[in-house]
């Protein structure tokens, strides 16, 4: 009888406006009925509502419920839209300890991932407006050069001009990596299945991989087939209706 | 316009039945003779079928009217609904009538009885009845012994957690045609686990004799239940309701009508008897490992990870196989050594209905970390289960391993790390709209602000420069300092000549005219010999005049300053023509510097 009631409501204030949905679902949410919860946020995204936080709090209930690859998959399509979401990062990395898969991380320098940490930490947008303050502040430094007559005006200029350049180039530079970085295609394994060496069952089985396992693809190969990388970088053919795609 | 009567010699009877029947299938045999004047109508034998109906007739009637003329016609068929009893090819024989005193005949034919069912048969079915009539008439009154239900225990007595199937099965006569099946009523049962199946085709019927009386008769559901507390336990009627196909008539043939042409059909409904069952407790005392399994089973375990190695989760998979109560099993305790991190076991079930319960397997996943490296001799897992047959308690006992940790590629920290994520809560849900930025980076937007600062700030520079030209030149900053400076000493000497110091007041406006040689021209005190004053204004293109008064001002002062005081001279002239002069030369330069730049 609750769920007919709110089957009704749902359906009434879905009329009236997506706004309201939306609280709806957070209230459904928090007062743990997250199977109703689900619902609803799935029916928000299906009304064209799809933006991070819907797909943050849907992944929410996909853990709740326990369907962690559909958590994962959503997490994933929420870092999609908004790259520097700090909660989808950390909820997706409490997922991942919940999947069957585990990968030791490549080798590299600490400095190489600490940079692309501190790349990663803000999205390519903030950067960006970074970058145009820099902008402004080399203009501006320019302007004191060949506008001032006192020395230390000109001087003070140039330095200003030459520092705040090199500074936005750099801040265009991380945020070309994180928009490139963002733009990588990726898919999170739905069926438990094998990486195989080439795009046919018959061909050696690399190693098997269960749900929930993030994976990007290299390339949309030819018909069934994608050619993907795991997280550990091994390479190799996955079946395309065994995987979802973000 | 005569009617005529077509008297149609008979050339024979049609005979129509499919070439080929499947062994479950039931079809119609017509015989077809055209005419009315019948006697004597006589089938032929029909040993090798089942006769569901028949023989049932009908007449039919036809008047066509062709270029004014009439004719009439008649003819009647037989059908009869038959059921194939054994495989291969049988033969019917010919059937044989007598039409207008002459005797016809049909010709014979052969059906194939195959194995399963075929869709030719199921085109000569009459109307997908699952009972034999076609349709009952709508007066007819359907008795307690024209259509039932039962229901029967696969045991009536078993222990608990012990499964009990149930088959519920439909007994319809061959007087009624029975369309469909619903649950009308559905008691709980208590105290049990249940599990359901329905059967998806139940027009795939058999027939049965009871009490003399033939039936159709099929399952239509069945359910497994397993006991979860000990005595007695009442499985109350299900209340099944069901649709019977009515005969059309004149007066239900409009109701049809709106009902889209469908055979009307009656609703009956009827309940099955309630069931008893006795279930005995289990045995005590229970064996300290048993944990409510109750089958029959086996069980053999498995270490899914090959090397184990420190740092590392690895699984280790027990798979128990069997018949019984496989949803209910709970993961058996496995003890790991000390120093090994563990998780929740993960169970997996893959059973199927099954006369005695579920049967299939169940996968349990352990998952764990060894954190050192060594050797680690483990015991097996112990399995103990309540075998129902042998009606005791069994104990299967996995043989001991011995687990030979190797060092692992992933550090400490790593491990600390996952461990810290594996007992951190979920964040919360996100209230707000995180919302789209305005300018996504790499956009044409993006690149046309930066094409507009930079673009704008290249065309406003010239316009900025000559803008600021007007005040910000050195010399220009020099100029307006100087006229600051002036005026404040001629404000000072004025005070020296409120307080009568006229000594005071000459030195004060003389200090005032070499202070402004040298803030305007650099010239310093030493440096300003008559000369070097005349080449300075000379230089900078101002009037003879105004050098000329610039040196009476300051012969007038120097004078003034040690010679007595002569009549005549007047403070307050000197004063005027001091700030006269300046503000002449001052104007005198701002001409001569603005004709000078535009010369550039």
């Amino acid at each position: 009888m609750k769920h007919l009631f709110l089957l009704l409501l749902l359906t009434f204030l879905s009329l009236s406006g997506n706004a309201s949905l939306r609280t709806i679902a957070d209230s459904l949410y928090e007062e743990q009925n997250y199977i109703e919860a689900q619902r609803a946020y799935t029916s928000l995204i299906e009304k064209g509502e799809d933006d991070a936080t819907v797909y943050y709090n849907l992944g929410n209930a996909n853990y709740r419920l326990k369907k962690y690859a559909d958590a994962v998959l959503c997490y994933e399509r929420a870092l999609k839209r908004a790259p520097a979401l700090k909660a989808a990062k950390v909820n997706l990395a409490i997922t991942q300890t919940k999947i069957a898969d585990k990968f030791s991380q490549p080798e590299e320098m600490f400095f190489v991932s600490g940079l692309r940490e501190i790349i990663r930490s803000s999205s390519p947008a903030a950067w960006g407006a970074w970058s145009v303050v820099a902008l402004v502040f080399s203009l501006i430094g320019c302007g004191l050069f060949f506008l001032c007559d006192g020395r230390g005006w000109r001087l003070g200029g140039i330095i200003a001009a030459v520092v705040s350049l090199t500074v936005c180039i750099l801040l265009n530079l991380f945020a070309a990596y994180h928009s490139h970085l963002v733009g990588q295609k990726k898919a999170v394994v739905f069926q438990p299945t094998y990486l195989y060496s080439s795009p046919s069952r018959n061909s050696e089985q690399l190693r098997p991989l269960h749900e929930g396992t993030t994976l990007l693809i290299e390339d949309l190969g030819k018909g069934q087939w994608l050619y993907v990388s795991l997280p550990d970088e091994t390479e190799g053919w996955i079946f395309l209706h065994a995987v979802e795609q973000v | 316009m005569s009617l005529l009567v077509v008297g149609t010699w008979a050339q024979g009877i049609a005979v129509d039945a499919p070439r080929k029947v499947g062994m479950g299938d039931y079809f119609s045999l017509t015989f077809t003779v055209s005419s009315m004047d019948v006697s004597n109508f006589k089938a032929p034998s029909l040993h090798a079928f089942d006769i569901l109906s028949g023989p049932n007739e009908s007449r039919n009637h036809s008047y066509t009217s062709v270029n004014g003329k009439s004719s009439y016609a008649e003819s009647l068929t037989i059908t009869y609904v038959l059921q194939p009893t054994k495989k291969g090819v049988v033969q019917i024989p010919a059937a044989t009538a007598v039409v207008n005193g002459k005797t016809i005949s049909s010709r014979p034919i052969t059906i194939e009885i195959v194995e399963g069912s075929t869709s030719s048969a199921a085109a000569h079915r009459p109307q997908r009845n699952i009972g034999a009539a076609t349709a009952s008439p709508s007066n007819l009154k359907i008795g307690k012994n024209d259509l039932f239900f039962t229901v029967t225990p696969s045991k009536t007595t078993v222990f608990e957690q012990e499964a009990v199937l149930l088959t519920y099965k439909f007994y319809c006569s061959d007087r009624v045609g029975l369309q469909s099946i619903g649950i009308a009523k559905r008691p709980e049962i208590r105290d049990v686990f249940s599990e359901q199946k329905n059967n998806p085709d139940i027009s795939n019927y058999q027939t049965e004799v009871v009490n003399g009386r033939r039936y159709v008769t099929n399952t239509v559901l069945q359910q497994l239940i397993f006991p979860q507390k000990a005595g007695k336990i009442v499985v109350p009627g299900i209340t099944f309701s069901c649709d019977i196909a009515q005969e059309m008539t004149m007066d239900n043939v409009f109701d049809s009508f709106f009902n889209g042409g469908n055979i009307l059909s009656q609703k009956v409904q009827r309940t099955c008897p309630e069931l008893t069952l006795q279930v005995l407790p289990l045995p005590q005392p229970k064996p300290a490992n048993f944990t409510g399994a109750v089958g029959k089973y086996s069980v053999s375990g498995e270490m899914l990870t090959k090397q184990l190695k420190s740092n590392d989760l690895c699984t280790y998979r027990v798979t128990i196989e069997g018949v019984g109560n496989m949803k209910l099993l709970s993961a058996p305790n496995f003890r790991f050594p000390k120093d090994f991190d563990n998780y929740d076991p993960k169970i997996n079930e893959q059973t199927t209905f099954s006369s005695e319960g579920q049967s299939g397997s169940v996968t349990i996943d352990y998952t764990f970390v060894p954190r050192n490296i060594g050797k680690y001799n483990v015991e097996g897992l112990k399995f103990v289960y309540f075998d129902t047959d042998a009606r005791a308690y069994k104990t299967i006992q996995l043989p001991a391993m011995q687990f030979n940790v190797t060092k692992g590629t992933r550090s400490d920290e790593e491990v600390e790390r996952e461990k810290a994520l594996m007992g951190a809560d979920l964040g919360d849900i996100i209230k707000e709209n995180a919302g789209t930025p305005l300018l996504s980076w790499g956009s044409w937007a993006y690149w046309l602000i930066y094409l507009v600062l930079i673009g704008g700030f290249i065309t406003l520079l010239p316009f900025l420069r000559k803008w600021l030209q007007v005040d910000l030149t050195l010399s220009e900053l020099n100029f307006k300092r100087a006229g600051n400076k002036i005026s404040k000493r001629f404000r000072s000497a004025v005070k020296l000549l409120h307080k009568n110091d006229k000594r005071g007041f000459y030195v004060e406006i003389n200090k005032a005219l070499n202070h402004y040689l040298t803030d305007k021209f650099g010239l310093q005190p030493s440096e300003q010999s008559a000369e070097r004053i005349a080449r300075c204004f000379q230089e900078n293109q101002i009037d003879e005049t105004l050098l000329q008064r610039f040196q009476s001002l300051q012969e007038q002062c120097e004078y003034a300053r040690f010679a007595p005081v002569l009549e005549g001279t007047n403070e307050q002239d000197v004063l005027h023509e001091a700030e006269h002069l300046i503000q002449d030369i001052e104007r005198a330069l701002k001409h001569s510097t603005s004709s000078a730049k535009s010369k550039i």
